[in-house]
């Protein structure tokens, strides 16, 4: 929520939600790339 | 993960009287499965700290450093038998076989740091359910922070939803993964691995510098996140704990780099050990040396951490003498030149720690000086 507070100084409410969204969801991504590069079983991953 | 979200939404289905029980029922299982000579330790700091502290009035000196020989007495003895259990291995290095009990220095810290201030009057009564509930909280067990009892106190008092709260909580367990995951292990320890093992033949001393870096940002990455997770733990209950990280790695100086890493370790060195030798030595330089020491000594009671603390508390030293010298020193009035010693400042800075972190990796000295001259060979 600190970002989606950031970001409505500057864009309005939905296209800061827009961004917030695709930023959690990139982050997402790149932790389940990760996981799978690592080769880690994501059933033991801790997640 | 799985723990987390249960321990979550068990907490906000609970009516309010309850809910700091369940919490402390979820930690001593948590503890006590894990480590369940850390959960007896535990509940015994926990009865000597209440019935010590005394519940009100004030808390005689004498008592205070009863409480305080105590605390520190169990952890010495459980870092040096595990300093005396370091096995050699087949590096060449050393390994201990003796493990410290699942967050004793979190816990022996805080409940010296609740002692401090109860005998300061800072802390006025002790009730045994807002203390029980400070100490057996799981989120900052493990890997801290420590955080402060007045803070933890005032959130026992709201302790009602606050939607915005939760959404940064799991926005701060979602960095937290990012940088233990994506940063961490995948950038630092995977693809920088790759890297310097492709260097290593054709310019070692490159390779001994990136894995001096390689080091450093991985620690640093996986404690930041550890410490995001547990932030955003507390967030999703309610509880606002005290920030450990702040851009460390991009600091002007020692002193500021030593306030935004680990800032709740650095603050309590600071309040508990640089404030009482200042008191009586009146030498800022001693002081941050002290800290420096136990600092090192808080991680692990070895050489290695010892040189730490002393090469870390050198540092601040020096840099206090040199602020005091900038006073003669002409101001720097060109902006272009001002933002370029702002940059050298910083490269200066990060190198320093660097440097520093390379020292505990290594188990011997001559290990460490072997890979600060290959690296010296590359500057040159």
């Amino acid at each position: 929520m600190n970002l989606y507070c950031f970001l409505r100084r500057f864009a309005g409410p939905s296209l800061s939600m827009i961004v917030v969204a695709l930023w959690y969801a990139l982050l997402l991504v790149l932790i389940f790339i990760s996981l799978g590069i690592e080769g880690v079983d994501l059933r033991y991953a801790n997640m | 993960m799985g723990v987390m979200l249960i321990t979550v939404a068990i907490h906000w289905l609970l009516a309010d009287h309850l809910r700091g029980w369940w919490l402390i029922l979820v930690t001593a299982c948590y503890v006590g499965f894990y480590s369940p000579d850390s959960l007896v330790l535990l509940s015994i700091f926990t009865v000597v700290l209440y019935y010590g502290a005394g519940k009100v009035g004030h808390l005689s000196g004498r008592r205070l450093v009863l409480l305080i020989a105590f605390n520190a007495a169990v952890l010495c003895v459980y870092k040096a038998l595990a300093a005396l259990s370091v096995q050699p291995d087949s590096s060449g290095g050393g390994v201990s076989t003796f493990i410290i009990p699942l967050g004793l220095s979190y816990y022996a810290f805080r409940s010296i740091h609740f002692a401090i201030e109860r005998y300061k009057g800072s802390i006025a009564s002790v009730e045994f359910y807002g203390m029980i509930q400070y100490l057996f909280f799981l989120p900052t067990l493990v890997a801290g922070p420590i955080h402060r009892f007045p803070e933890f106190s005032r959130d026992l008092q709201r302790k009602r939803w606050d939607g915005f709260m939760f959404a940064e909580g799991i926005e701060r367990i979602l960095y937290g993964y990012a940088k233990i995951v994506f940063l961490s292990h995948l950038l630092v320890s995977y693809y920088l691995e790759l890297y310097i093992r492709d260097t290593v033949p054709v310019n070692p001393s490159l390779a001994a510098y990136m894995d001096m870096l390689q080091g450093g940002l991985n620690g640093y990455f996986l404690f930041a996140g550890y410490t995001d997770i547990a932030i955003g733990f507390g967030l999703l209950m309610g509880y606002r704990v005290m920030e450990n990280f702040n851009w460390p790695l991009l600091r002007e100086n020692i002193a500021v780099f030593w306030r935004n890493w680990h800032a709740s370790l650095s603050s309590w060195c600071r309040d508990y050990v640089y404030m009482g030798v200042i008191a009586t030595t009146r030498s800022p330089a001693l002081g941050a040396l002290a800290s420096m020491i136990v600092m090192g000594l808080w991680h692990e009671f070895s050489i290695r951490y010892v040189l730490w603390g002393v090469y870390h508390g050198l540092g601040i030293a020096i840099w206090q003498q040199f602020q005091r010298l900038k006073a003669y020193f002409p101001s720097i009035g060109n902006r272009a030149v001002r933002w370029a010693w702002q940059l050298f400042s910083i490269l200066l800075t990060l190198h320093f720690v660097m440097v520093g972190f390379l020292l505990v990796r290594h188990d011997t000295l001559s290990g460490f000086l072997d890979q600060l001259k290959q690296i010296i060979w590359l500057m040159q």
